[in-house]
């Protein structure tokens, strides 16, 4: 079915009409004994609707990067939550093909556990057996260049090492749809600049991107199109000349107007 | 087989499962000096302190009485350790609902799988004793009864699963379950015979009914029917004679199992979408 099925659809990502909220109460009661007395009280406990995403719909082919950019709290992050799976959106349709990753800063890890241990963990979250994790330690560990700090525990790396190994877990295990949250930034520039040139090989060899970054230059450099989050809303999606284009020239307004 | 939602959940699931186990049994005693030797110590040790203990206040009649005590307080021991470590397995594992798409069941799933693994070591515990009362009493207690203590086992993990998926759950909404389950586990553990023998008890109907809906109840006796009685049950002419233990206790055991774990997903599944939100 595979190669076939993926040249007549190749469409791997379709995020359709996707809105979300959170309705956070105005208290938040943790306790039993908390919502025992206030209901004993006959005190009400209003929530708040908290949009966080308003009729967001794109698509991604096979091997293509989004770019998705917009201020911080816009709802980018939680947009990646929800095309991994974590969430389910109030609204609308998520539809991925294949295997898809998401990388963002400590996922999957156990803060207590060494690097070792973490290898595995992560592995088995993917999906991927002890046995077969094994086959792939040796690359996953050069490449993150962590030897040294095996038998470490996680708690004691720094940000850069966790997000280095992060990375070098989710290449290993080719994803078909890779979800990027600002992981980069935190590498050092050699990091950076290795991470970058994997990213554009998976492309060749087919993996498509959800790419979130606040780097305007890397989102120019991967992404053919990009989307534009700002307060929930989609702001502009298409061309990433463009939509980076417009980006900008919104967020000189924004200075501008501060300025004065 | 796999057709079926829960378990195609948990075929998919099982490399997640078994890595969490095996970290938690890992890190169980990790920066203690004898390591891994705690596993077996920790039971070990309380159990010498109860016979200790109750050896002058009970047991001066029956010398098996030692055996009695020691098969339901293991038990429930390790009904205690796994419930409670489940409860806290959810919330304590956010960081990692938060960022990676893992479902939450699995948490209370590894816990009592790591709950199982420690009861084994616990039963290992119970060997000093056994030998000791062999060789004190004259008589040899490992007969092959011993062996219908594994038909149990499954029926006891489903059980430790199910109420393990509800207190998890339930944990997320309501931060002070954790003091209330150590009260309602104190009280479990004393409407449980573990130092006293029901028989002794003049119980009237409604206190036998209160026993009967116990399910550890169940377990310990079934537990103890291998044990204990399979050691020291006399026949007619007052000599040792082993007996098998009984099928309708085993029954009851596998419908608290089956049971418990029905009622834990049902639960599970109603709060399942809201547990992400709220963690």
């Amino acid at each position: 079915m595979d190669e076939n099925a993926k040249k007549v659809n190749p469409i791997v990502v379709d995020v359709s009409h996707v809105s979300m909220y959170f309705d956070v109460p105005q208290y938040r009661y943790d306790t039993l004994k908390e919502r025992v007395v206030n209901f004993l009280k006959g005190k009400r406990n209003r929530t708040r609707r908290i949009q966080v995403l308003e009729d967001v719909s794109f698509q991604i082919n096979r091997g293509e990067s989004l770019g998705v950019i917009g201020h911080n709290g816009a709802g980018k992050s939680t947009l990646l939550k929800i095309v991994s799976g974590i969430y389910a959106p109030k609204a609308g349709t998520v539809k991925t093909r294949g295997k898809v990753v998401l990388l963002n800063l400590g996922a999957g890890f156990d803060m207590e556990a060494d690097a070792v241990e973490n290898i595995y963990l992560n592995g088995a979250i993917l999906g991927f057996s002890r046995a077969q994790m094994k086959k792939r330690f040796d690359s996953i560990v050069e490449f993150a260049e962590i030897e040294d700090f095996l038998k470490l525990p996680l708690k004691n790396y720094s940000s850069g090492m966790i997000s280095r190994l992060g990375f070098a877990i989710a290449m290993d295990i080719h994803p078909d749809v890779l979800l990027v949250d600002e992981v980069l930034s935190v590498g050092d520039a050699n990091f950076q600049k290795k991470c970058l040139e994997r990213i554009r090989q998976m492309q060749d060899e087919g993996t498509s991107l959800l790419f979130v970054s606040h780097s305007i230059p890397q989102v120019r450099s991967f992404c053919k199109n990009t989307i534009w989050i700002e307060n929930s809303k989609v702001m502009a999606y298409g061309d990433t000349e463009t939509v980076c284009n417009q980006y900008l020239e919104y967020c000189e307004s924004i200075a501008g107007k501060k300025k004065k | 087989m796999k057709r079926i939602p829960v378990i195609s959940a948990v075929y998919r699931d099982r490399n997640a499962i078994y890595e969490i186990a095996r970290k938690d049994v890992k890190t169980q005693y990790r920066g203690s000096v004898l390591g891994f030797l705690w596993t077996i110590l920790h039971p070990l040790l309380n159990m010498l302190v109860l016979w200790i203990i109750f050896r002058n206040l009970f047991g001066k009649s029956d010398p098996y009485y030692v055996l009695y005590l020691l098969c339901g307080n293991i038990l429930f021991a390790a009904f205690r350790a796994s419930t409670d470590q489940s409860l806290r397995s959810i919330v304590g594992n956010r960081g990692l609902l938060l960022r990676t798409k893992i479902s939450p069941y699995i948490f209370p799933a590894a816990k009592t799988v790591t709950g199982m693994i420690n009861f084994a070591y616990s039963l290992l515990a119970l060997l000093p004793f056994m030998i000791y009362l062999s060789v004190t009493q004259g008589v040899n207690l490992f007969s092959y009864q011993l062996a219908f203590v594994l038909l149990v086992l499954p029926a006891f993990w489903l059980f430790e699963l199910g109420m393990g998926l509800f207190l998890s759950a339930l944990y997320v909404f309501f931060r002070d379950l954790r003091h209330i389950y150590a009260v309602i586990l104190t009280l479990w553990m004393y409407l449980t015979p573990i130092f006293y023998k029901v028989e002794n008890l003049n119980l009237d109907d409604f206190g036998r009914t209160v026993i009967n809906c116990n399910p550890m109840y169940h377990f310990v006796t079934y537990f103890r029917e291998c044990v204990y009685m399979g050691a020291t049950a006399k026949n007619a002419e007052g000599l040792l004679a082993p007996t098998l233990p009984s099928w309708t206790t085993l029954g009851i055991c596998y419908l608290c199992g089956v049971g418990g774990l029905i009622l834990g997903i049902a639960f599970f599944m109603a709060l399942k979408r809201k547990i992400i939100i709220r963690i």
